[in-house]
């Protein structure tokens, strides 16, 4: 696992994609640094999280849309297939090196808190948990974004299909639907499901008990949970290809 | 055909793995939601804990007997403030088995408001206000202070403070204010009682006798006319009989308070001066502001340790008497620096200069004890009277919690009653402070962060990538 997740760390960083992630990733969040906290010369960085999350929707596809469709598009994954390591080390491998270029980013930002401490005094506490939840959130979209892209061999669907994915988890929190309300007798107890499916998907509420300072094992189960199921979800995938 | 049963058996395995993982994903995910509900299954991060209750209103929580409703009132875009006061109520329903926590969408269900026009004061209700109930009682609670406008919270300290009123045997310890003098109302003092569990009452010493609770207490709040011989008479005796009062002057009115100043002379050896005493070194600019000093006295000692300032705009200076009754203990609590002037009303608008104009150290507020034996009870009672030169201390600066007046004004009730007699949660800081930062180094941070360093990643990226395609 450490050679493959060596050699895809490195290759992020031989091709212009890793260096266009962190520079996309850097100049939006010190955009979302200056005007939530330098202009309103506030140290709180609540609004600057809830907004930085947003970019996920855009950089998390550059960073995976290739991990598994380039590979088959080339054809290369058969020499992965064939190698004598297990799928898991393959999936994990990848994962860990996309995810290791998120914290790349994420620590970058953290310059913003030395810029902080400068001119007032922030509370290092709440602002960690703040970021911890930002990089889980990040990393359970990646594990998605593999997981899609091992779906396809055209880097566009992949990166195209986690972007949609989301892009709708991200807005599920808006939607103000009450199904239980719209389904009344029978149908209750679906719509019941179903609105507690759009709470669960809701990943922007859960991401928000992060931004308050508080460390809730609920959502950093829930996004460590996820992230796990979809690698586990790619794993499945990756071993059929190798087994047919 | 030996292959393709090889290939249903792994398409069979793999599918109920894969089903397998999702349903036991969601259904750990749906029995953590449900714990939280009942269990805290969170660490607070902020500086004041502010997600966190604190023991007062646990021991309370635990006192409840009946189950009580807590409603609260909200529209669909929630504040930052409503999101707050949402996990701030979910650690009450953590904590206590009899609280529960109902939501009524003031915009979609405006008749379900209705139903409890009885309880809700009109003029406080805002979004996140809420209504407590159980089968006997109701309670409202005002989302208006909340978050005071300097950035700290009040949520739980309102809510437990109404709790109070649902545990059987706990009743509101009241705080009584005179009438009948031309007295200021006391409106922000009220609130801050209130929110502390106390209960106001009002007293026409006029007609009504005095408390007889020696556990009650009696505030004078800026009198504009003199008591009578007979008012004074029930003052005396109700702090005979380990009464507490608490007197505030206005030193920018004109009250002809004969009667009541001659008493506190005569009896307390407190002197209150026909003048106004400015502190102006010790003024807080853009502000009426002045800092006071604090004495060793038991009602700033805490407020002391904290370093935190007390302050008030013009105030009467109180002399304390040479020779003060023998039974009688008296104390400066807060007194101005030693560079204060003295003026009067005259020299202040009318442009008159005062006449032996003092500068020096003046008493700004001062406490004092008297200790009396009454034989039919073969008992010793304690008489307690705080004195204020100055009712700005206590109007809309207590409110301010970047000040430590209100702190001050509960500590002297709690001096003179001998206990934390209110509900005491101190209001918490939220999250976040300000930042000072000049345009010069705001214009360098933007450049550096939002240009310079992403164009330096992005030339990077270019230069590694030119290098590879032509080596």
């Amino acid at each position: 696992m450490k050679a493959i997740l060596k050699r895809e760390f490195k290759s992020y960083f031989r091709s212009p994609i890793g260096f266009v992630f962190l520079a996309v990733f850097f100049a939006y969040s010190s955009l979302m640094f200056v005007f939530n906290n330098l202009l309103t010369q506030q140290t709180l960085m609540k609004p600057f999280f809830a907004e930085i999350s947003m970019i996920f929707i855009f950089v998390i596809p550059i960073l995976t849309m290739r991990s598994f469709a380039e590979e088959r598009k080339s054809k290369t994954d058969q020499l992965l297939l064939t190698a004598p390591v297990k799928v898991t080390d393959i999936v994990l491998g990848k994962f860990l090196a996309a995810a290791g270029v998120l914290l790349l980013a994420v620590v970058a930002t953290m310059f913003y808190v030395l810029v902080l401490n400068s001119y007032g005094e922030p509370v290092f506490s709440e602002i960690f948990i703040g970021y911890l939840g930002l990089f889980l959130m990040g990393a359970f979209f990646i594990s998605l974004g593999i997981f899609l892209s091992s779906l396809t061999q055209s880097q566009v669907i992949s990166a195209v299909s986690t972007l949609a994915i989301i892009f709708f988890l991200w807005f599920t929190s808006s939607l103000s639907i009450k199904f239980a309300n719209m389904m009344d007798g029978a149908f209750n107890w679906l719509g019941i499901f179903l609105d507690w499916l759009i709470d669960f998907l809701a990943i922007n509420n859960r991401f928000a008990d992060f931004t308050l300072g508080v460390l809730n094992f609920v959502p950093v189960f829930y996004f460590v949970s996820l992230t796990a199921l979809f690698l586990l979800l790619t794993v499945r995938v990756i071993e059929k290809r190798r087994w047919k | 055909m030996k292959k393709n049963k090889k290939a249903f058996h792994y398409s069979m395995n793999s599918s109920v793995i894969i089903v397998g993982a999702i349903i036991i994903t969601l259904l750990l995910n749906a029995i953590l939601v449900t714990l939280n509900d009942r269990f805290s299954l969170e660490i607070d991060f902020t500086e004041d804990g502010i997600y966190e209750l604190t023991d007062t209103t646990k021991e309370l929580l635990d006192k409840l007997e009946s189950d009580v409703e807590m409603i609260m009132f909200v529209k669909d875009n929630q504040s930052e403030m409503v999101t707050m006061l949402k996990t701030v109520l979910g650690k009450y329903t953590q904590h206590s088995s009899k609280l529960s926590v109902s939501e009524v969408n003031v915009v979609k269900d405006p008749s379900a408001v209705t139903a409890y026009d009885d309880i809700i004061e009109s003029e406080k209700f805002t979004v996140g206000s809420l209504v407590l109930k159980n089968e006997n009682k109701k309670e409202f609670v005002s989302s208006a202070n909340f978050v005071t406008t300097d950035g700290y919270s009040n949520i739980e300290r309102s809510v437990t403070s109404k709790l109070v009123n649902f545990v059987d045997g706990m009743s509101l310890s009241a705080i009584t204010f005179t009438s009948g003098h031309g007295e200021a109302k006391a409106t922000s003092t009220e609130t801050v009682l209130e929110t502390d569990a106390y209960r106001i009452e009002t007293l026409d010493t006029l007609t009504q006798d005095f408390p007889s609770d020696k556990n009650s207490l009696v505030v004078i709040n800026a009198p504009k006319n003199d008591f009578s011989a007979e008012e004074i008479e029930k003052l005396d005796a109700y702090l005979d009989r380990g009464g507490n009062v608490m007197i505030a002057f206005d030193p920018q009115i004109d009250a002809k308070l004969e009667r009541l100043e001659s008493y506190l002379a005569a009896d307390w050896g407190i002197i209150r001066s026909n003048n106004i005493v400015v502190d102006q070194k010790q003024q807080i600019t853009g502000t009426p502001y002045s800092i006071l000093q604090f004495t060793d006295h038991d009602i700033v000692k805490p407020v002391k340790e904290e370093s935190r300032y007390v302050v008030t705009s013009f105030s009467n200076s109180l002399e304390i008497a040479p020779e003060v009754p023998q039974s009688v203990t008296v104390k400066e609590v807060l007194t101005t620096t030693q560079d204060a002037t003295e003026t009067n009303i005259e020299s202040l608008y009318g442009g008159v200069a005062m006449p032996d104009a003092r500068v020096g150290k003046f008493n700004v507020m001062v406490a004092a004890s008297r200790d009396n034996y009454i034989m039919e009870d073969n008992k010793t009672f304690t008489g307690h009277l705080v004195v204020c030169g100055s009712e700005s201390m206590f109007n809309s600066v207590i409110l301010e919690s970047r000040f430590a007046n209100e702190d001050v004004f509960l500590n002297a009730i709690n001096w003179m009653k001998g206990s934390d007699s209110g509900i005491s949660v101190r209001i918490k800081r939220m999250p976040g402070g300000s930042l000072t930062i000049s345009q010069g180094h705001f214009w360098t941070w933007f450049v550096v962060l939002i240009v310079v360093v992403p164009l330096g990643l992005l030339i990077s990226g270019l230069v590694i990538w030119l290098k590879r395609r032509y080596k």
